[in-house]
C-alpha cells in the first residue's frame, strides 16, 4: 500500500483573466501531494479552488507552468463530470468503449477488441444488449457505466475522476460509486476522485486534501481531516455540509 | 393558505404530474423532493402559471386563499404574481435583466403593482436588503448581475421576488447551481423570510439535505406523482414507501460509509 503511482510536486497553472488583458489568473499555486497503489485520494473544495485544472493536469491533458508529474504505472484514464458529453453520440456503444485499446492493441484483433468491450460491460453491469446501440440512446447513469467500461479497458492502474456523479441522480450516483468502490477491489484500481460532496468522499476516498485558492490547505485522513479539520476553512466548509 | 387538489398536468407531451395533492399552510415551508423527470418543476410551474405553450392543466385544482387561480382570467394572474406569490429560479442571472441593475429590476417589480417614485423604490429596497442581511445594499442597487457573484445574485434575486410581499414564494431548486457554504447562506436568507415577514414557502429540490434543514412538511414525487407526503420527521426518518426508502438509502452521508445502491436491483 505504500508504492507510490501518483506524485505532483509544487504544480502551477495560470489562466489569461478576461478582456484579454495582461492580467493572469492563477488556477493552481503550488499543489503537491501523492497516491499510493490501491489507494483513494479526494480532492474536495469549492468552484474555481482549483480541483479540476490539478486533475487534468495530472492526467497530462494539460501542461503545467511549472512543477512536476511522475507516474508510476502504465495506464491512467480519466472520467468526467458530463457522461453524456464524454460518450460519443453518434457512435455505437461497444464502439465507442472499443476505441482506446484499438491504440493499445498490440496484436489484437477487431473481433478481440469488441470482446473484450463486451467483457468490460460485463465488469460495469451495463446490459450487452446496448452494444450496439447508439450513445445518445443512453440514459446518464447508462452513460457513465460506459465510460468507466472504456477507462478499465485498457487496464489503467489509475483512474482520475473529476465529478464523476455530480451530473446523476442521487440512486444512480449511489450506484456508480458503489461500481467505482468495487473496481477498486477487484482491478486494485487507484483513485484521484475529485468532488464538491463531501458526504460522498468521506465513504469513498481513504485520503482526503482540502483545495482553496489554487492550493491544498489541509491534507490527511478522511476520518481524520472530516472529523477534526485543523484549518479554519475546512472547518466552514463541513459546517456547510447539509445532509441527513 | 394553498391547496393542490387532484392536479394533473402534462409537460412536453407526456404526463408528468399525475393527481396530486397538497397544502401549505401561512408561515410553513414545505419541500418537494424527486428526482429528474418526477415532475416537481412542472407542479410549481402549474403553481406560478408558466406552463406555456409545452404544458397543459389536465385536471385538478390550485386553490390560494379559498380561489381557484386555474379560472382566474390572464391579467387577474398577472396581478397576483409578486404580490400574492412568487417565484425563484435555479439560476439567479437568468431571472434578471442583464441590462438593468438590481435597483432598477426591484422598482420595476413594485411599479407593476402601483405608482411608486424611484426614490420611494430605493428606499424600500434599501430596507428590504438589510432586512435579508446582506451587507451594502446601496452597492447592490447599482450593481448588474453579472457583477455579483453566484450566492449575492441568488439572494437579490430572492429580494426582488419578495419586494411587493407575497405570502408565498415558490422555489425551484434555489440552491443547486451553488457552492455548499453559499448554498447556506441562500438557505439562511428563506429561513429568515420566514422568521420576519412569516413568508411561507413551497421549495422544490433533488437535495435531500437542503428540504432537510427547511422543510417542515415534505413531499416526494415520483413519475408525477406525489407517493408520501407527511411531517418532515416522518417522512425523511422513518419513511413509509418503499421508493422513499430506496432514495433516502441513496444520499451520501458523513459516516464514512458509502451510500446504499441497492435501488430497485
Amino acid at each position: 500500500m505504500d508504492e507510490i503511482i501518483l506524485e505532483v510536486k509544487n504544480l502551477k497553472k495560470s489562466f489569461r483573466g478576461p478582456g484579454g488583458g495582461g492580467k493572469r489568473l492563477t488556477a493552481v499555486d503550488g499543489v503537491s501531494f501523492s497516491v499510493k497503489r490501491g489507494e483513494c485520494l479526494g480532492l474536495i473544495g469549492e468552484s474555481g479552488s482549483g480541483k479540476t485544472t490539478t486533475a487534468y493536469m495530472a492526467a497530462g491533458l494539460l501542461a503545467p507552468d511549472s512543477g512536476e508529474i511522475s507516474f508510476y504505472g502504465t495506464h491512467l484514464q480519466m472520467i468526467f463530470q458530463d457522461p453524456k458529453r464524454a460518450l460519443d453520440p453518434r457512435r455505437k456503444v461497444a464502439d465507442s468503449i472499443g476505441e482506446g485499446l484499438l491504440y493499445h492493441r498490440g496484436k489484437l484483433s477487431r473481433r478481440q477488441v469488441r470482446e473484450r468491450a463486451l467483457e468490460a460491460m460485463d465488469m460495469v453491469r451495463l446490459d450487452r444488449a446496448y452494444a450496439g446501440r447508439y450513445g445518445r440512446e443512453l440514459s446518464g447513469g447508462e452513460c457513465q457505466r460506459a465510460t468507466i467500461a472504456r477507462a478499465v479497458m485498457i487496464r489503467p492502474e489509475l483512474l482520475i475522476c473529476d465529478e464523476p456523479t455530480s451530473a446523476l441522480d442521487v440512486s444512480v450516483q449511489a450506484k456508480i460509486i458503489g461500481l467505482l468502490d468495487e473496481l477498486k477491489h477487484s482491478l486494485g484500481l487507484s483513485y484521484l476522485f475529485i468532488s464538491h460532496d463531501i458526504a460522498l468522499v468521506s465513504g469513498f476516498c481513504d485520503r482526503v486534501a482540502v483545495m482553496r485558492g489554487g492550493r491544498i490547505v489541509e491534507m490527511g485522513e478522511t476520518a481524520d481531516v472530516l472529523s477534526r479539520p485543523r484549518e479554519e476553512y475546512t472547518k466552514v466548509l463541513l459546517d456547510s455540509v447539509l445532509t441527513l | 393558505m394553498l391547496k393542490v387538489e387532484n392536479l394533473s398536468a402534462s409537460y412536453g407531451g407526456g404526463e408528468a404530474v399525475r393527481g396530486v395533492s397538497l397544502s401549505v399552510e401561512p408561515g410553513q415551508i414545505v419541500g418537494i423532493v424527486g428526482e429528474s423527470g418526477s415532475g416537481k418543476s412542472t407542479l410549481l410551474s402549474c403553481i406560478m402559471g408558466l406552463l406555456g405553450d409545452r404544458g397543459r392543466i389536465l385536471g385538478g385544482d390550485i386553490l390560494f386563499e379559498g380561489r381557484s387561480l386555474l379560472s382566474m382570467g390572464r391579467e387577474e394572474r398577472r396581478q397576483m404574481r409578486g404580490k400574492e406569490l412568487a417565484m425563484v429560479f435555479q439560476d439567479p442571472e437568468l431571472s434578471f435583466d442583464p441590462l438593468w441593475t438590481i435597483g432598477k429590476t426591484l422598482y420595476e417589480s413594485i411599479r407593476v403593482h402601483g405608482p411608486v417614485t424611484k426614490k420611494e423604490a430605493r428606499k424600500r429596497g434599501i430596507s428590504l436588503l438589510s432586512s435579508l442581511e446582506l451587507k451594502d445594499p446601496e452597492m447592490l442597487l447599482d450593481s448588474y448581475p453579472s457583477q455579483l457573484s453566484g450566492g449575492m445574485c441568488q439572494r437579490a434575486a430572492i429580494a426582488a421576488a419578495i419586494v411587493c410581499g407575497p405570502r408565498l414564494l415558490l422555489a425551484d431548486e434555489p440552491t443547486s447551481a451553488l457552492d455548499v457554504t453559499v448554498q447556506k447562506q441562500v438557505i439562511d436568507t428563506m429561513m429568515g423570510l420566514r422568521e420576519r415577514l412569516g413568508t411561507a414557502i413551497l421549495i422544490v429540490s433533488h437535495n435531500m439535505g437542503v428540504i432537510a434543514r427547511m422543510a417542515d412538511m415534505v413531499g416526494v414525487m415520483k413519475d408525477g406523482e406525489l407517493v408520501e407526503w407527511g411531517e418532515k420527521k416522518q417522512v425523511l426518518y422513518s419513511p413509509s414507501h418503499e421508493y422513499t426508502k430506496a432514495l433516502i438509502a441513496a444520499v451520501p452521508r458523513m459516516d464514512g460509509r458509502l451510500p446504499h445502491g441497492g435501488f430497485y436491483g
